[in-house]
Parts: C-alpha cells; structure tokens; sequence
C-alpha cells in the first residue's frame, strides 16, 4: 500500500478550475516528482494534501487513513511535513531557533540536540545565528526544511524548493533530499519547475497541466513524452487535439 | 524621423525586489504595428520587465521609452490614459463586480464613450453579452480572460502589454484567444505577449525574445530563436 | 403604549445617526483597508468648529452648515488621507490600530486646547418644534435627522451602484493595482472616500449636539456605537450597516424604556448594575456582533515576522536595572512626599505597559481592555477577597496574598475574554476587546455591588506598615516593574518565548508543524492579564482610592499607543512610553499645566510619522541607531551566500546531476 494516495482530487476557484481530476500514489521511501508550467495547479495539490485547501471533490488517503475533514494540525502529528513556495519561516526567531522551536512544539527530547544535527545536516551553520527574516531566499528554503526535518515527518513536501538556491547550493540540496529518502526511508514529494533537478533526483514523475496529470514515468520515459515538451513548450494544433481528447 | 520610432524602447533595464537582483540589464524594442513574444522559463524575469514597462515597480536602473517619449516613473495610472494597456498576469479583472461594472471602468482609459465600449465588447464576445449581471469572478477562466481582452480591444492602445495570457487554460480556449491577439495585432496596435507556452506566442508573433536569468539570450523572428529557447526551457534535455 | 411608541421613534431617530456615522466608517474602510478610530473625533471638532461659527460669532445656519459640510470637512478628509491614510493602507494592524487612535487623541487635544470644556450647548434645528401624531410628538429635529439618513442612504446607493466612479470605489479595495491600470486615480479616489467620510462624521456630530453632554469626549466615543453598526454590515456592505445600526438604537432605546418600567426597588437593590447594562447595551451589542462574525481562514503566503530588538545579554538587564533601582532612590530622596506620590503614580504605567510586551510585543495580538484587568487586580485588592475554610484572606491590604491572589484572578478573567476573541485577529480583537472593556466599565466597575461604585472611590486600601510612606512605596512600584521585567525577559529567552513568537510569525507553519496555537493565545492572554493584575495592586495601593474613572474603557486606546510609539516590543521601549505618558496624565503636568495635555498629544501625532515605517517604534529606532554607531563584530552575521563559510553535508554518494541547471 502506497503511503500517499491521492483520487481523482478536484478543486474550483469560482470559475476556474485549478485541479482537474489528479490521482497518483507516493511509495514510502521514494523521492516523486510533480512537475508542470506555471498555473498547472500543483501547489492547490499540496494545500490539499496538508489540509489548507479543501478539495472540491475527490479523496486524500494517508497511510490507508482518509484525511477528509481532517485538520491541517491532526495531518502534521500524522507525519506529513512540508515547506511553502512563498516563504513562511519565523522571520522574528534566528534560523537556529526556527528549527529548535520546531522541536519544543512538539514536546521532542533534546531540542538543541535536534537543532545543532539539522544545522549541520542542511548545511545552515553559517547562518544559526541570523534572524530567519533577513537571510537570503534559498537559505530561508532550507531553513524551512530544517524546520520540518526538526518533527521527522514520514511524508516531505517540498514546494519549489530550488528557486533561490545557487548551482552549488542546487547539487548540495539534491544530495541532501536523495539522503533523505535512502538513509532515512522518508517519502518525499516534489514540486518543482526546475526540470532537471526533477529529473535527477526523482524515481517517479507526474507532468501536471491545466490540472491534470498527462504524463508518469521514469525520469527517462518523462524526458522522451512529447506531451511533456508540449506542455512546456505549447503544443502545435496535432498535439493541442490529442491533449483536448485526453483531457 | 517618426517611422523610425518604435512603440517601445526597453534600454539596459535593472529591477529587483529588496536586495534580490532580477533583472540584469535587458534591452529589446518592440516596433510599430507588431507582435513581439517575450518567452523563457519560469523565473527568468518575464513578468518584472512588463511590471517596469508598465509602471508598477521602479526600476533600478536603465530606460524605457513608449511611442519615443522617456516615462521612467510615470504612475501607472498616467501610463493607462496615454494608450498603454496592460493585462495582468492572473485575470486582469475585479471578481467583485459584474461583466457590466467592469466594462464600465473600461471607460477611464479609453477615448470612446461608455455605450460604444460596451458594445464593442459584447459584440465581440457575446459570452459575455449573456453573463452581464454576473460577478466576474464567476466567470469560467476562458471567460474571465475574455473580459480582460475585451479591454484591450475597446480601449484602442497603442501598446498593449499581456502576462500569461493563457495561465490554468485549456489549450482550445488559448487558441481563440491568440486568434484575437492576432486580430489585434493586425488592427496596428503594437503588441507585447509574456508567454512561457512559447510556440503558441510564437505562431501570432513576428518577433521573439528569450530571456533566461534575467537576461536576453535570443531576439529574432520565430525559426531563428527555436533552438535557443529549446534550450532556456529543458536545459539542453529537449 | 405611547411610551413604548415614542421609544421606537426615538430608537429609530438615534439609530438613523449611528447608521450616518457608520456608513462613513464603511465607506473609508472599503476604498483604503484602514480602519478609522478618529472617525468620531473628526465629527467632534467638525462640531465644536459649528457651534464656535453658529452659536459663538453668530453667522447664520443657512451657511454654515454647508461651509462645513461641503466645504471644511471635506478638505480636512482630504488632507487626512493625503497625509497619514495613504500610507497606511498596507500597514499592519497594530501601526493602523496605534495612527488612527494617536489622530483620535491628537484631535482630542487640539479640540481642547481650541475649546476650554464646560457650558455649551446647540439648540434643536427650529428650536426643538414638534409635530404632533396623537399620543406622540415628533420635534424637528427627529424629522430632519430622518430625512438626512434616507438621503444619506439613498445618495450613497447611488453613488457606489449608479456612477462609474463608485464602481471604481468599490473596485479600488479590491485590487488597488489593477485599477491604476485601467487609467483610474486610486490616489482621487481614496481622497473622495475620506472626504465623504470625513463629511458624514461632521453631520452625524451637528445631528446629535443638541442631544448630549456636548463635550470632547462624549461626541468622539459616541462612534463606538457607529462601530457596532458598522461591524453588522462587516465593514463592507452598506445596506447591512444601516440595519444594524438602527437595529442598535431601537436596543438602545428599549432598553431604556425597559429601565423606566422596572421597579425601582430593583434597580436600587442592584446598586448600579441594572443601570450599568443598560449603558453597556451598544458595546454588548458590538461585542455580540464580533462573536457571530465567521472564523478567519489561515491565511499562507505572506511577509513574515518583524525584526524585534535583539534580547539584552542578562548582564546589561542586571546593570540596567541597578541603575533603574538607584536612580529611583537617589530621586525620590531628593523630593517631597507629594512628588513622590506621582512619581510613584507615574511609575505605574511602565509596570502596566509591561503586560503589553508579552501580548502585543511578542505574540502579535492586540488588547484593549488592559485598564480592565488592571481595574479587576485593583477590586480584588481593595474589595478584599476570604479563601473559604482556610481563615485566610485580606481586606484592603497590599500583601503577597493579595498579590498572588490578584494575579491569579486576573489570569482567569483574561482566559475567559481569551477564548472569545480567540477567534478574532488584528482589527477586530482590538475592536472586541474595547467592548469588552466598555462593557466591563459599566456593569463591574460602576456597580456598588461589586465595582467600586459611581460616584468616586470609596474604599480606601491600606499599605503594609513598612511600605507606608509614599517614597517606600513608590520605591516598590519600581522594584515591581524590575522583577516583572526579569519575568517578561526569562519569557522571552526560554522555549515559551521562541513558541510564542513562531506562533506570531506563521500560524500556517505552525498548524503543519502539528502544533495547536489555541493554547498559547489563551496563555499568553491569561499571563498578561495577570500581569496587569499585579499592576492594578500596586497602582491601588498608590493611589489608596482606586476608583472607576481610573480604568474608564477609552483610555486604552492611549495606553496602547504610547505603548505603541516608543515600543511595545522592548522593555525599554514600556519603561519610556509607560512613564511620558504617566507624566502627561496622572502627575507633573495636570497637576499644575492642564494645557499642557492637549499639545503632548499633538506632540504625539507628530511622533507617529517615525512609527509608520518602524514597527518597534521610537527605542527600537533608537536602538538600530547606536547598534550602527557600535556595531560590534558579534553582532554582525556571516556574508550571505558565501559558499565557502557553509560546512559541507554528510554527503553520501556522488551527485546524481549531470548538467548544472540552466544553460545560460
């Protein structure tokens, strides 16, 4: 049984339809992907899976658990973690506290413990003393992840988690998500627009367009899908027809 | 001299937000009576050089000039009155009005008279004739993106600057909607499309521009730049 | 039955200027975010500005109405938004919350300073004539009042629904950005806002002088009640508002005629509570609006955390409260004992500004009933309290039983008014807690029974021998603020401190971090209020006759400000804030230069300009300042960015990636 199962999600603002429709599964201790252009609807999905957006229609399962009505806070102590596309660390607390208040929330033994491990592990001992509000964006990024790292979900979202982060920065964070999965055995699920970051790091990837998913597959299989570079790229009046069809 | 000035002039342009650098010196022109696609990936600065160009955020450094005249600062207000018509990225509309209310603000920056607005754009899209007491923000999105459109062509500009015209659309409804840019293009009106669906852009357009980072790395016409834009987009992976 | 009648056409009368008042406040709320706590003070000078022109020179109704109406209230709304609304429009809550109340108090002073208090009145248009109906006589001024609502009404029901500028009104609200694109003047369009407004709250003012005590005070807190009204229609529908408003003053009036019908026996009997409802009607009804008003969402995606002054080490705390301790003693042996009783009257404030730290400072939430539960730690003290079968207990008397009874009492009592407003946030837990505090003036603090009553102090509280000079007790007062501020500072560094300020930071993060934010608001608003608890003991025993018009509901409104202005995020910020404001008020200057008072509060507005753009206000700009002068190497963090001060991961194997990203 897949860790996060998500069925036919639908979600509607007014008129327009942001999610169309998503099903997929993620397996525990795999990193999967969710990629898509810009309004394809992927971040709505993850403020279904955490609760923040109640789906129109459709079911969440979270280890066999339906999440219907269940509150975004209840979801959390079941293990799911997440970070934000547009930043919410504690600007007023220093990076090494935003990770160490993590851990007190939740009552963890040794929080300083967990803090002085996550510093290094992410990689944020440089800036531990800095408040979280002026740093800059990609270190803010790992801060959150530090911070949910801090409450060890079983389930990570990452929401955009490279934009910001240098090249270097990039390769260290892939190395340190890989590790996050295969040492850890936590499942991760991506959403990201930087392409071959996705496609280097995933083993499973969805391609997300007008809320729906029109392509799965291995890294591979994604980079060979025409659909994919139509969605892109916009597809040409064959393969517009074709997708009008599978819609 | 006069045919030699463009529509808009954009000169070693920098922007940023606080101390995050977006845009790092960024020229094109986008001549008379033509259609120019701003393309490239998510983040490269697409949407920041159109807030510029329209007035919404003061740039650090470099010019623009519309019709030939500098407006470094001008209020974006000024901007709308002088012929410049900007549709934003997400629905340039007010979901808390009705189709009517919001035709009826049209009328600010337009020379016609409020009726001939209207029927302008009602009979341009009669979708919209039909929902006219409706809250806009009811509207499916192919339809709220009509009502923001329906701006541009009643308001006869001289430049029109589009974001993202086809975000969260299905294909078909992109396509009418590029038809009419097209439409619009033809009419004379100068025209600059942000795009990330850079064929669809590209099939209207008779210029393209590749920005990447914050920089332009291809400007010409569409079979010139598909190779570099390949390339913005997958990272070589295409 | 005539009565009841009449009572109903008084209640409408009275409703139909609330709903003007009102549809005022909606207006400038709906076209600028801002919420204007000025907006009765604005009517108010309008109003002194009529009686001066029409009953003091003279000059004939006929043009002084409109020069005001069209004309000076207009531009001063103009001027307003020009000035100081604009640049709110994006603020926070609490700098919106602390400008509009710093205005309110400001034209309060310059009301006074213009306009000695005492002995005015403005005669009813047509000297009160009244038509008759049978069994009741409607005057004038009722019909006039009625008319000019309908008007008000049905002129604002065109405006917004008919014209294209109104349209633009209710569409600049919605996406101010947008509308500037379409080649409207946002920037007009908020000014025509405010000068209606700004019009309508002169009218409402003119409409009701005739009515009331006409004073500063009473004309600038009658909009409370416009507040209520305002609140049914949730700040934006205008149709709601008149609804409300004039279902508000039926209430108003009912219960009035419910008073006049009841025994007296029994109102005599409830020494003053009765009365004391009956008064509190408009804020019971504010309140009871708030309560039904929808939850809030969790709102993601916003600026988060504002940069609060850095913890001082324990070591400078240590130094800075020695020099506190001994200053205080050097001064109060070189005064008398009657400086020294304001001296230690004035020392109070910091030590109640103190429990602002913890609740606005730190936690992000705003109140404005603080006085209350200083006046319930001072009732607890002064009424005296029996613990049952222990024979302990105290009457009067300052003691560490009355204390530690006070601060627990208190803590309750900020729990209960915790869990409602719980529900609320920024503006509306300020306006929440203010009839809460209204409420509380009326039906706890007036009653003989178990306030302090309404005609002044009665009960006299009694110090402990040793402290019963004024200097030894101002003396504690001092030491009271030094261990409360060790207390607020050990809040702040331990794991308390850190929730707390996440829990202000992101509530979204905080709900995926699996942690509830309930139990910490509720927290944080019982320590606070128990907090102020201790205060209100110490403030008692200062003043030995504690009385009502100590904690009366709207001088939180200063209280917060001046918390506010010099900065309700720091200590240090309370201890200057607490004691310029303790000194305007209670000692040096009403004492000898009433005068005076008003232009401190203009002083203050002008402060207010340094506060839009600095949320920690005049100690924490002072503190950026010299930390630039001394910046030590400490202080300074590491260069962002650089790659090579960052410690490698642990890394496992070779990177997964090819090619860098971008090909740029």
């Amino acid at each position: 049984m897949a860790l996060l199962e998500v069925d036919d999600v639908h979600v509607r603002f007014g008129g327009v339809v942001a999610v169309n429709g998503a099903t997929f599964d993620v397996d525990e201790g795999t990193i999967m992907g969710l990629m898509g252009p810009n309004g394809a609807g992927k971040t709505t999905l993850f403020n279904v899976i955490t609760g923040l957006q109640a789906p129109t229609s459709g079911t969440v399962r979270f280890d066999g658990k339906d999440l219907k009505k269940v509150h975004p806070r209840l979801r959390a102590l079941g293990g799911i973690g997440r970070t934000f596309q547009r930043l919410e660390v504690f600007g007023s607390l220093t990076v090494a506290d935003n990770i160490r208040v993590a851990a007190e929330m939740r009552g963890i033994e040794n929080p300083a413990r967990v803090r002085d491990e996550l510093l290094d592990r992410v990689g944020l001992r440089a800036f531990a003393h800095v408040t979280a509000d002026s740093v800059p964006t990609g270190i803010a990024r790992l801060t959150e992840l530090a911070r949910a790292l801090a409450v060890s979900p079983r389930l990570l979202l990452l929401d955009e988690p490279s934009s910001g982060l240098s090249e270097v920065e990039t390769e260290d964070f892939a190395v340190l998500v890989r590790s996050l999965a295969e040492d850890d055995g936590r499942s991760v699920l991506i959403v990201e627009h930087d392409v071959e970051l996705v496609l280097g790091l995933c083993s499973q990837i969805h391609v997300l367009d007008f809320g729906s998913i029109i392509a799965s597959g291995t890294p591979d299989e994604i980079r060979k899908d025409k659909r994919v570079q139509d969605a892109y790229l916009g597809a040409d009046e064959a393969a517009a027809a074709e997708i009008e069809e599978a819609v | 001299m006069s045919e030699h000035v463009n529509a808009l002039d954009v000169i070693d342009l920098t922007a940023g937000y606080g101390r995050i650098q977006v845009l790092h010196g960024v020229s094109f022109s986008v001549p008379v009576g033509t259609i120019v696609a701003l393309l490239g990936p998510n983040g490269a600065g697409k949407t920041t050089t159109l807030n510029c160009i329209a007035g919404l955020i003061d740039p650090m450094g470099g010019h623009v000039h519309i019709g030939g005249h500098h407006l470094n600062g001008a209020a974006p207000d000024r901007l709308a009155r002088a012929g410049l018509c900007t549709i934003p990225e997400g629905r340039g509309i007010f979901p808390n009005l009705t189709v009517a209310e919001n035709i009826d603000l049209f009328a600010f920056a337009a020379q016609a008279s409020p009726k001939e607005i209207q029927e302008r754009a009602f009979s341009q899209f009669p979708r919209l004739a039909e929902r006219r007491t409706q809250l806009a923000g009811k509207l499916s999105g192919g339809e709220q993106q009509m009502l923001a459109m329906a701006r541009a062509l009643s308001s006869d500009p001289a430049l029109l600057l589009l974001d993202e015209l086809s975000m969260g659309l299905a294909p078909k409804i992109v396509e009418d909607l590029y038809e009419i840019v097209g439409e619009i293009g033809r009419s004379g009106v100068s025209v600059l499309v942000v795009e990330q669906f850079a064929r669809r852009a590209l099939a209207v357009a008779q210029l393209g521009i590749v920005m990447v980072q914050g920089r332009v790395t291809a400007l010409g016409e569409p079979a010139d730049i598909e190779g570099e834009l390949s390339a913005a987009y997958l990272g070589g992976a295409a | 039955m005539s009565s009841f009648v009449s009572f109903t056409i008084i209640g409408i009368v009275l409703g139909s200027t609330y709903a003007i008042a009102a549809s005022g406040l909606v207006l400038t709320y709906a076209t600028s975010n801002v919420f204007n706590f000025a907006h009765g003070a604005v009517g108010m000078v309008m109003t002194f500005l009529y009686w001066e022109l029409y009953v003091h020179q003279g000059w004939p109704v006929w043009f002084v109405l409109p020069f005001i109406l069209l004309i000076v209230a207009p531009a001063f709304g103009l001027v307003m938004e020009l000035l100081i609304m604009r640049r709110l429009t994006t603020a926070n809550t609490t700098t919106q919350l602390g400008v509009t109340v710093g205005l309110m108090v400001a034209l309060i002073g310059a009301g006074q300073l213009i306009w000695k208090p005492g002995g005015r009145r403005v005669d009813a248009f047509f000297n009160g004539s009244k038509v008759s109906f049978g069994v009741v006589n409607v005057t004038a001024q009722q019909f006039i009042t009625l008319g000019l609502a309908l008007a008000v009404a049905l002129g604002l029901y065109v405006l917004l629904n008919r014209t294209r500028i109104g349209t633009a009104m209710r569409a600049v609200v919605d996406n101010r950005e947008l509308l500037a694109l379409h080649g409207a003047r946002p920037n007009v369009l908020s000014g025509l806002a405010w000068a209606l407004g700004s019009s309508l709250a002169a009218l409402t003012g003119i409409l009701l002088a005739p009515q009331l005590n006409f004073d500063h005070t009473t004309l600038t807190f009658l909009v409370v009640s416009a507040y209520a009204g305002a609140m049914v229609g949730r700040l934006k529908s205008l149709p709601l508002t008149f609804v409300g408003a004039i279902a508000l003053g039926l209430l108003t009036e009912y219960g009035q005629w419910l008073y006049t019908e009841l025994p007296t026996s029994w109102i005599t009997d409830s020494e003053g509570v009765i009365y004391g409802l009956k008064n509190s009607l408009p804020t019971i009804f504010l309140l009871g609006v708030m309560l039904v008003l929808p939850q809030e969402k969790l709102r993601v995606g916003r600026v988060t955390g504002t940069k609060l002054p850095r913890i001082p080490s324990w070591r400078t705390t240590m130094l800075w409260s020695a020099a506190l301790l001994g200053g205080s003693y050097l001064l109060t042996g070189a005064m008398g004992e009657a400086n020294n009783a304001r001296f230690g009257q004035t020392m109070c404030l910091p030590l109640i500004m103190l429990s602002l730290v913890l609740l606005v400072g730190y936690g992000g939430d705003v109140s404005l009933c603080q006085l209350s539960f200083v006046g319930v730690g001072a009732l607890v003290v002064a009424r005296g309290f029996d613990i049952p079968f222990t024979g302990l207990g105290f009457h009067s008397q300052i003691s560490p039983l009355s204390i530690v009874t006070a601060f627990l009492l208190t803590a309750v009592v900020g729990a209960i008014v915790a869990l409602p407003a719980l529900r609320l946030r920024g503006l509306y837990i300020g306006l929440g807690t203010l009839a809460i505090a209204g409420a509380m003036d009326r039906s706890v603090f007036e009653s003989g029974l178990v306030g302090f009553g309404a005609q002044g102090s009665t009960i006299q509280v009694t110090r402990p021998s040793w402290l019963s000079t004024e200097r030894s007790f101002a003396l504690a007062v001092v030491v009271a603020f030094v261990v409360t501020a060790w207390i607020i500072l050990a809040i702040r560094r331990s794991k308390y401190g850190r929730i707390l300020l996440a829990t202000r930071d992101s509530q979204a993060a905080c709900a995926t971090l699996g942690f509830s934010t309930t139990m910490t608001r509720v927290a944080v608003f019982a320590m606070s209020a128990g907090l102020a608890g201790v205060a209100g003991v110490f403030f008692a025993g200062m003043s030995v006759t504690p009385g009502t018009l100590n904690f009366y509901f709207f001088q939180n409104l200063p209280l917060l400000l001046f918390a506010i202005v010099f900065g309700v995020t720091s200590v240090t910020g309370v201890l200057t804030g607490g004691f310029v404001y303790g000194c305007i008020t209670s000692t040096f200057i009403v004492g000898q230069h009433p005068d005076l008072v008003g232009l401190a509060y203009i002083v203050v507005l002008v402060m207010l300009r340094l506060l839009v753009n600095n949320p920690n206000g005049l100690v924490g700009l002072l503190f950026d300042q010299s930390r630039r002068i001394m910046s030590r190497p400490d202080a300074v963090s590491a260069p962002p960015g650089s790659a090579a001060a960052r410690e490698p991961y642990p890394a496992t194997a070779g990177l997964g990636l090819e090619a860098p990203v971008g090909s740029a």
